[in-house]
């Protein structure tokens, strides 16, 4: 007789016994390893998402506002030979079905044919001509779009000029053409290609690059290269583009004048840069700076000259208030040496806010019309005003008189062109005309090399400094999507409840097992085996139990998991906003599961085990304690009752106050209800105890059944009560954001709407006359933010966060709105917004968020400092200096407008709104804004639906808890028959003495059920009833999407899952044979 | 003149002035179940113990087979202090020296009658010699031919008379034995008093059992009754 044989033989003996102890192993088992596999194929899919967005790209160049040229992407390749594209990337709106349906934010990108390479196809995106365009799955969709199909597409048309830079017309930043849709990419044909991190596709438009820059009148340029790197890094593509770049692709225009030996270099963008002119000076080319400016008059006395070009220039010898005149406009003014004359000039700020303003120069000299200093090059190359034919053809994006141009100041215009008609020193016409575009027009040398020149002013410029970014992307997507949202934890924690009540299955189980085998514990014992042995072969028999179960759960993990991914990509998508997701299983991840569960198990049985023998060596039982004095009792009665009617008329002041009620009363209301209910089902099970009564009925014995074991009764009541309370109001609270929603402390800040446009507007639209223009007649107001594109923060987005969007506010118009959960020294007690503007040592920026943003989509907390890549290439230091409640701004970083252009100088336009209305006018201003502002991609939506759209996330997590929850709850209600019969088992006697006395079995098995039925019953009860009324508000809430009915419903199912397992079991354990053998052995 | 010679039997069991009480004293639960008792048996000796229900027999039986401790008193088996045995040496004294026969059989109902027998001797270094002396037991008392069946294939008297080679598969000096024939009908009582006895005259093995039984108890050796915590010579 070997230790194996008697393992073996118990195993297979107790097989039935063993199989149900298998399954509590195996369900605790496909939890544990549920959620691992979870957190395993979220992160999983999420890096299959990296793949399918980028394609073969790992290396990404963005250039900002600015555009590189295709011949710059060739070197590249040539150079390094990977294969290189260069993308042209706008934003737009498609209109489809007549205008019926239209969908703003969408991708529009100008593709090479290298492009192919990238998405690892042939002759797919090569084969685009013309007006054709490849859609994404997810566009074709929403527009009901099919091959063949047409739709409008309108974009914001590129410029190589920055939309807001002084003088430049805001009109036609639109293009706009009818499109037919030649095929709809998948994922695995480079559909979903996004250059963000998110697992939220896009809706994409491909189209010919070449046609798009036609469109957009861009000559050959680009805005995105992307490169199949290969094991090459960013910092390597930066030096490939500083190797190979051109003057073109730094935004300079050169002029060589050979006869002459000039060179001037000049920029696409009207102005040059401060970066760029810094590299100019750096690079030893000896060049003279010069700024020339478009002003409104000059006038001395009585004379006006209109609308002329002015230079400041470095090589005149002059004083900030001297000015020299050319002959013409000498004569014009009939000025000379000496004279005082004034200039009279606009300013461009934010938003085109134009201001005039007036300097006064003394004459100190005059020009003859052939010097060589009177140079028509000189005038920078404004669109709409440099190339215009006459002066009545100006689009100079000011306002201009037509009346004051004279018919001379026509032929001037025909002859010299922007010939300057004025000099001043260059550092007065910095002091004047300097702008955030630049303070320089252009620079002039004097060279018989132009191209020596060009190479060594680009020899000394980073194209970092000019707003260039060159990213991993690859390796950071695939490390945003690895350290993202923590799946397995999240899905262990929401399946908490599901996983307890499994491994107290496999306890109750055990333990069960274990009472059946107690006299064969005690006869090893007196037969001499040692404790040890005995404790050994019954942990080697459990334990194989538990290695079977533990594989079985591994099955079933799998069929749990393809359940929740089933849900995930369906009714759960809310939590991940996207359908890619897929179940990913990994041996690691089976083994780690495995082996965990194990571990469970040897706690449960090793536990369970010491426990046991402990007990059954000893011989005395031990008395039940649970008994305390009958004063207490009566007490506890009391108690009870006053606990309930102080909840319930909680609940009914509240219901009967009104409109509002407060929820913070709810909650201790349920939880008094709970504790009432509680202590009233005690008082109720103790005060049977007390009853004389001359009369015996099946209730009374029932009563007096659970009053034999009250320590036990009272378990399961307390247990069920307290896990429905739990799972319920856990699951049902809301919170109610549409309440107080147009406070000013609220998460909407007070503001009636938030809106969006692909479009950037250009003007404030609190401006009479551009609300004139473009027919908005409703009493609103607007706060216009601007945008620094980055990642989404918000919980939305499922990856790490390191480049969030960036917002520029108005710190005044945010003023005493909003609320802080979180602070730090640097933000002001009293006005907390306006320490946005604040100047922070180290040049760090003051930066506000939301708190959930801070914490979770960044992984950081307030008082951080987050590192960021500004449109000047420099790192910008964001310090967190608050956090928000929940608000509208989720998913972004704000900053005060006047860092938001410091560092990025040459943002135009607003791209975010907040809007301020009466809530009653709020459908009046919808329609209204929405016709006004529809060409712009506009969207907009109610502040508080925003808000509570991101409270969906949570309110999903919530109610996956509450699924799990009851399904945990359900297998509780199992372990509740297990209960029943043991207890059966432990009361053979007393039912065998019933069955002896005339009880038929049919009456037995009622008193039995109705036991375990009150028990069942008031403790779901107690629970759910307490959980309901500390949750009531959420149910009233009409916004709320908490259903009474599903809870109704989990109760139900509760109730009638428990009542069958109990009436299975009843049948199942009250035999007559069982019963009988009670009074037969002792 | 003739001198009868008598020999007296080594004692194997002594016990000197055990008491043992349940409960807790002063309260109403409390019960002085043993009280300075003390008592000596001879190796090879037949001893019955009667009295009354809830005098007290299981108890000194269970403190007698280790499977209880007295509050007071000292017992001595062969000459070795058992009371101060604890632990592995005090299972491995219970394994080696005593073997008991309960009122129900207590057979492992998922092992047969060969492999219930062997389990005293699992743990044994000499499990060849274990398995030969099953083997002859079983031949005694005609279950041999049973070997291979399980618990629940035999009758309450089979069960029983492997109960009891159960019992002295390790060739215990003493034999235990608590009501053993109480549940068995009137035939097996007869069976299983006398292969109990015989089992006392051949191995040589002392033998006390515990029994309400007079008749039962006529056929031992010596007879003692156990009364308000007393044994008396009956």
């Amino acid at each position: 007789m070997k230790p194996v044989r008697f393992i073996f033989n118990s195993l297979v003996h107790y097989r039935k016994r063993n199989v149900l102890l298998a399954l509590g192993f195996a369900i605790s088992t496909a939890v544990l390893t549920g959620a691992l596999i979870v957190g395993d194929s979220v992160d999983y899919s999420l890096k299959r998402i990296v793949e399918q967005r980028l394609g073969n790209v790992t290396l990404i160049m963005r250039s900002g506002d600015r555009y590189f040229t295709g011949d710059l992407a060739g070197k590249i390749q040539q150079a390094s030979g990977n294969p290189v594209s260069a993308v042209l990337l706008s934003d737009g709106m498609a209109v489809a079905s007549g205008g019926a349906l239209r969908l703003n934010q969408v991708t529009v990108a100008g593709v090479d044919s290298a492009f192919d390479a990238m998405a690892g196809q042939q002759d797919l995106y090569s084969s685009l001509q013309g007006d054709t365009v490849i859609i994404s799955q997810n566009l074709a969709r929403r527009l009901n779009l099919a091959a063949g199909d047409e739709f409008l597409l309108r974009m914001t048309r590129a410029s190589l000029v920055p939309m807001n830079a002084p003088f430049v017309s805001d009109q036609g930043n639109q293009v706009s053409l009818r499109v037919v849709v030649s095929h709809i990419a998948g994922a695995s044909e480079l559909g979903t290609f996004n250059i963000r991190n998110s697992q939220s596709a896009p809706f994409n438009i491909f189209i010919s690059g070449s046609r798009l820059r036609e469109l957009m009148e861009l000559g050959d340029h680009a805005n995105l290269l992307l490169m199949e790197g290969g094991n090459l890094n960013s910092e390597r593509l930066k030096e490939l583009v500083q190797q190979n770049w051109s003057a073109r692709d730094a935004g300079l225009r050169s002029v060589y004048n050979g006869s002459e030996n000039i060179l001037d270099v000049k920029s696409d963008r009207v102005f040059i840069d401060d970066p760029v002119a810094e590299g100019i000076k750096e690079s030893g080319a000896k060049g003279e700076a010069c700024l020339t400016y478009f002003v409104n008059s000059i006038r001395l006395g009585m004379h006006t000259t209109p609308y002329s070009f002015m230079s400041g220039m470095e090589s005149l010898d002059m004083k900030e208030d001297e000015i020299i005149l050319n002959r013409w406009l000498a004569e014009d003014l009939k000025a000379n040496v000496n004279d005082t004359l004034s200039i009279n000039y606009f300013t461009v700020g934010p938003l085109r806010a134009l201001d005039t303003a007036t300097a006064k120069f003394i004459v100190s000299g005059i020009f003859e019309m052939d010097s060589l200093r009177l140079d028509r090059d000189l005038m920078p190359d404004i669109p709409g005003l440099s190339d215009a034919g006459n002066c009545r053809d100006w689009e100079a994006g000011v306002p201009i008189t037509l009346d004051s141009i004279r018919d001379k100041d026509e032929k001037y215009w025909t002859v010299y062109k922007g010939t300057p008609k004025a000099y001043i020193s260059l550092d007065k016409a910095r002091e004047l005309w300097g702008n955030r575009f630049g303070s320089y027009t252009s620079f002039r040398f004097r060279t018989s090399d132009p191209d020596g020149t060009i190479a060594l002013i680009l020899a000394r410029m980073d194209p970092r400094s000019l707003g260039f970014q060159f990213i991993d992307a690859r390796s950071g997507g695939e490390y945003a999507a690895a350290n993202g949202v923590d799946f397995s934890g999240l899905f262990g924690g929401l399946s908490f409840f599901l996983l307890a009540a499994g491994i107290i299955l496999a306890v109750l189980l055990f333990k069960l097992n274990l009472e059946e085998r107690k006299e064969q514990i005690t006869t090893l014992t007196a037969l001499g085996i040692p404790v040890k042995q005995i404790r050994r072969l019954l942990i080697i028999e459990n334990m194989f139990v538990a290695l079977v179960g533990a594989l079985v759960g591994l099955g079933l993990a799998v069929l749990y998991n393809r359940g929740v991914f089933y849900a995930l990509n369906t009714i759960w998508s809310d939590i991940v906003r996207t359908t890619m997701l897929e179940v990913h299983l990994s041996s690691m991840t089976l083994l780690t599961g495995f082996l965990a569960s194990l571990l469970v198990a040897l706690l449960v049985v090793v536990l369970g085990l010491n426990s046991f023998l402990r007990k059954t060596r000893g011989i005395h039982r031990k008395a039940d304690r649970f008994r305390i004095t009958i004063l207490v009792e009566k007490l506890i009665l009391l108690s009870g009752g006053l606990f309930i009617s102080l909840a319930l008329l909680l609940v009914l002041i509240q219901l009967f106050k009104g409109i509002t009620v407060n929820p913070a009363v709810f909650f201790p209301a349920g939880g008094l209800f709970l504790a009432g209910g509680i202590l009233l089902a005690y008082g109720y099970l103790t005060g049977a105890g007390k009853q004389i009564s001359l009369v015996m009925k099946p209730a009374i014995l029932t009563r007096k059944s659970m009053l034999g074991n009250l320590s036990r009764s009272m378990s399961i009541i307390i247990l069920l009560a307290l896990g429905s309370f739990i799972v319920i109001s856990t699951g049902s609270n809301r919170k109610d954001l549409f309440r107080n929603a147009n406070q000013a402390s609220s998460g909407t800040g007070g503001f009636l709407y938030y809106a969006e446009s692909t479009i950037p507007v250009l003007k404030s639209l609190n401006d009479r006359q551009v609300r004139y223009d473009l027919g908005i007649d409703v009493p609103v107001s607007f706060s216009q933010l601007r945008i620094s594109e980055g990642d989404d923060a918000s919980c939305l987005n499922l990856n790490l966060i390191r480049n969030p969007r960036i917002l520029g506010v108005d710190a005044d118009e945010l003023n005493g709105r909003f609320t802080f959960v979180t602070k730090t020294d640097e933000l002001d007690a009293e006005y907390p917004w306006l320490s946005l503007k604040d100047s922070l040592p180290g040049n760090l920026v003051p930066a506000i968020a939301d708190e959930t943003v801070i914490k979770w989509g960044l992984g950081m907390n307030v008082g951080d400092t987050l590192e960021y890549q500004d449109g000047l290439g420099n790192t910008m230091k964001l310090l967190l200096i608050g956090g928000l409640s929940p608000s509208i701004f989720q998913g972004s970083v704000l900053i005060d407008n006047s860092y938001f252009l410091e560092h990025f100088p040459s943002s135009s336009g607003t791209e975010v709104f907040l809007i301020n209305g009466a809530a009653s006018d709020s459908t009046r201003i919808r329609d209204e804004l929405f016709v006004a502002l529809r060409n712009l991609g506009w969207t907009m939506e109610l502040s508080a639906v925003r808000l509570v759209r991101f409270s969906s996330v949570t309110n999903t997590y919530l109610a996956i808890f509450l699924v799990l929850g009851a399904i945990g709850l359900l297998l509780g209600t199992v372990g509740l028959a297990i209960i029943l019969s043991r207890s059966v088992m432990e009361r053979k006697q007393e039912l065998s003495l019933l069955m002896a006395v005339g009880l038929g079995m049919k009456r037995i098995r009622r008193i039995i059920r109705l036991e375990y039925l009150f028990l069942l019953t008031s403790g779901t009860l107690i629970g759910s009833v307490s959980a309901i009324l500390a949750t009531l508000p959420s149910f009233l809430n009409r916004n709320s999407d908490v259903s009474i009915t599903l809870v109704l419903i989990i109760v139900v199912l509760l109730l009638l899952n428990g009542l069958f397992w109990i009436d299975l079991v009843t049948r199942m354990v009250l035999k007559k044979k069982i019963i009988g053998d009670g009074l037969r052995q002792e | 003149m003739q001198v009868e010679i008598v020999i007296l039997p080594s004692m194997i069991i002594q016990l000197n002035n055990i008491s043992k009480a349940y409960g807790s004293s002063g309260e109403a639960n409390f019960q002085q179940v043993l009280q300075d008792l003390s008592m000596k048996i001879g190796s090879g000796e037949s001893v019955a113990i009667t009295g009354p229900s809830g005098s007290g027999k299981s108890t000194l039986l269970n403190i007698l087979g280790t499977l209880d401790y007295p509050d007071a008193g000292s017992y001595t088996f062969k000459d070795v202090d058992v009371t101060g045995l604890k632990g592995k040496s005090l299972d491995h004294f219970r394994n080696r020296e005593i073997g008991f026969v309960f009122q129900f059989h207590h057979l492992l109902p998922q092992l047969n009658v060969v492999e219930n027998v062997l389990i005293p001797a699992m743990f044994s270094e000499d499990k060849k010699g274990a398995e030969a002396h099953a083997e002859t037991l079983l031949r005694q008392v005609g279950m041999w031919e049973h070997r291979f069946k399980k618990p629940g294939q035999l009758s309450g008297g089979e069960c029983q008379r492997v109960a009891v080679v159960r019992a002295l598969i390790n060739r215990p000096a003493l034999l235990l034995a608590d009501e053993p024939t109480g549940a068995l009908d009137r035939n097996n009582v007869q069976s299983i008093a006398d292969l109990l006895l015989e089992m006392n005259s051949n191995l040589g093995v002392t033998l006390l059992l515990v029994t309400h039984s007079l008749e039962l108890a006529g056929k031992m050796s010596r007879q003692l009754t156990l009364q308000n915590g007393q044994l008396e010579e009956a």
